[in-house]
């Protein structure tokens, strides 16, 4: 992708130096507008978990803490069951993390290195399949989970979790496999190494950049989910993240002062793997979309 | 053994096997699961059911709220596809020009899509709040305007609901619309400077045409995407007030887990799903469509 990226540069070079002088200041403008629009609400709950609750409540709002304390992280996690709900979110993105790459890289690598019958309509189907959304299942996931003794489990979460993640999983994956050559695998076999062996010794850590951008989406997914724990897990003991500070906070939110605090809690392990992952991001989730 | 054999010939199916038959399980039986619900009268108040025919689908088409539900939806869906597209192709624009601090710009641009929804429901709950806390109220104060229920009114909250889905949803825009367009010829450009074609021209003739698959496909995967979400509609407005906001979606939960009426939220969910099949359809032509045009 790096090759093209100045393709929207102007070829020519005859504008006169203050014409593009001008030019990059508009464009400096906007990049502060966006900048502003995207930061501005992060950075004032952000800013706000530090205040003190006394001037969380104050009026006018401020947007800089008058003093930086952290009273209200250690109030959120001595008087709220947020550790909980985070420790629950953990254990479920884990899994689901575990899981949907083993089964999904698995998958890709028979889809990329064998021709069999019905390989395409199959490949095609799981796309369709991931086009499903959780919202329109959401009956029918309550009713199997409860057949099936499920209802209010951290499992019943990492089985639909992982259902749900395994098509695009399939998708970026075998994208990569692809472009890695069959005779690394063929050299391999005539060494003496089985299949698996193969996938897992050798396409597997050519395979680290497509792995980093699927764990991110899996990640970032099963991180936030909130409709199906809301449905399926949503007793105390079992609830993750988004369901508890959804039954926490309620409609109106008197409880500024821990709703700053819990947010940042909650918001900053994605953060942290959006940074570690997004260098993989733009390249890996546009090819994985256009396929 | 003529079953180990078969294993042997086929060794691919160890491969595929365990995914195919995890989301088949998970997916396309829970769907058609859910199709079936919507012909019977099952009610998660009562412990029977049986078979009802069309009678769901009668009720929901004289259901009286199902005019405002409709044009919420509409209203929802049109607002949030429109804006994301448009301000994601400016925004992709701006973000391919070769400027210093545009690696750093990209980063911000696309944060708010790893915020979780129900965060992005709190932050704007938080950030409009009706009461004097929320920042927006000291913000329009410098203005010299008066504070404001932001919640408290239709029309302001169906805003509100659509600015935060937008916020969040922008950056998709931002990765596809990037990534397309990176993918165009800057031999094309140096043909339209050649012609005398000015910016605006070569936006026009260059840029938007071949970014047309993927604006397409941009389409079809906002309209699906806000079709079917229910995080920030659900923390933010809750369909409130008054029905204000209530989207087709929030209503299969409403019905499904608030009425406690299964089969009806199965029927409001089999159109929705009857909905996304065709979007699925259009979705898998325009990708025929973009791999014959080789780009």
């Amino acid at each position: 992708m790096n090759s093209v990226r100045d393709a929207s540069r102007p070829a020519r070079r005859d504008s006169s130096r203050s014409g593009v002088a001008a030019e990059t200041l508009v464009y400096y403008a906007l990049y502060a507008v966006l900048a502003l629009v995207v930061l501005f609400p992060l950075a004032w709950v952000l800013l706000g978990s530090f205040k003190n609750p006394g001037e969380i409540f104050a009026y006018p709002t401020t947007f800089f803490p008058r003093d930086f304390t952290l009273t209200n992280y250690n109030d959120v996690v001595r008087r709220t069951a947020l550790p909980t709900y985070l420790y629950n979110t953990a254990i479920v993105t884990v899994f689901t993390l575990v899981f949907t790459l083993i089964i999904g890289t698995i998958a890709a690598y028979g889809f990329s290195r064998w021709n069999f019958p019905f390989k395409n309509t199959t490949m095609v189907t799981l796309l369709i399949l991931q086009l499903i959304p959780s919202t329109v299942n959401i009956i029918p996931y309550y009713l199997m989970m409860n057949w099936m003794g499920l209802l209010n489990t951290r499992i019943a979460l990492v089985l639909i979790y992982t259902a749900t993640h395994i098509p695009f999983t399939i998708w970026i994956m075998k994208g990569y496999f692809d472009t890695l050559p069959r005779s690394l695998d063929e050299a391999a076999v005539i060494d003496g190494c089985s299949m698996f062996r193969v996938f897992w010794s050798i396409i597997l850590p050519l395979s680290l950049p497509g792995l980093s951008a699927a764990g991110f989406l899996v990640f970032l997914g099963s991180w936030s989910e909130f409709l199906v724990p809301l449905v399926i897990a949503n007793s105390r003991e079992v609830a993750v993240m988004s369901v508890g500070l959804y039954s926490f906070f309620g409609m109106d939110t008197t409880a500024y002062h821990y709703a700053f605090a819990a947010s940042v809690m909650s918001t900053a392990p994605v953060i942290v793997a959006y940074l570690f992952a997004q260098r993989y991001l733009v390249s890996g989730l546009a090819s994985g979309a256009e396929k | 053994m003529t079953l180990s054999r078969f294993l042997n010939r086929h060794q691919y199916l160890f491969f595929i096997m365990p995914a195919v038959l995890i989301v088949l399980g998970l997916t396309a039986y829970p769907a058609a699961y859910g199709v079936w619900v919507s012909f019977t009268n099952l009610h998660f108040a009562y412990p029977d059911s049986r078979f009802v025919g069309f009678d769901n689908y009668v009720r929901l088409a004289t259901w009286p709220a199902l005019p405002r539900v409709l044009f919420n939806t509409v209203i929802f869906v049109g607002s949030v596809v429109v804006l994301q597209l448009g301000l994601g192709l400016l925004i992709a624009l701006l973000l391919n020009k070769a400027l210093r601090g545009r690696q750093l710009m990209r980063s911000i641009a696309i944060l708010p899509w790893v915020i979780p929804g129900i965060i992005i429901a709190l932050m704007f709950q938080q950030f409009f709040n009706g009461s004097r806390l929320g920042i927006m109220n000291t913000v329009i104060g410098y203005f010299g305007l008066p504070s404001r229920s932001w919640f408290s009114d239709p029309t302001q909250s169906m805003a509100i609901l659509i600015f935060a889905v937008v916020w969040r949803g922008v950056p998709l825009s931002i990765i596809l619309q990037l990534g397309g367009l990176q993918t165009i010829a800057r031999e094309l450009y140096e043909a339209a400077a050649i012609d005398g074609a000015s910016r605006w021209q070569a936006l026009r003739y260059v840029t938007i045409p071949s970014l047309k698959p993927i604006l397409l496909i941009n389409v079809i995967m906002a309209t699906s995407g806000t079709l079917n979400h229910v995080d920030i509609p659900l923390a933010l407005t809750g369909g409130g007030p008054a029905g204000a906001t209530e989207v087709l979606a929030l209503s299969i939960y409403k019905q499904g887990f608030e009425v406690l009426d299964a089969a009806y939220a199965s029927t409001i969910a089999t159109v929705i799903l009857l909905i996304n099949l065709l979007l699925t359809i259009v979705y898998l032509r325009l990708l025929r469509m973009k791999n014959e045009l080789g780009s």
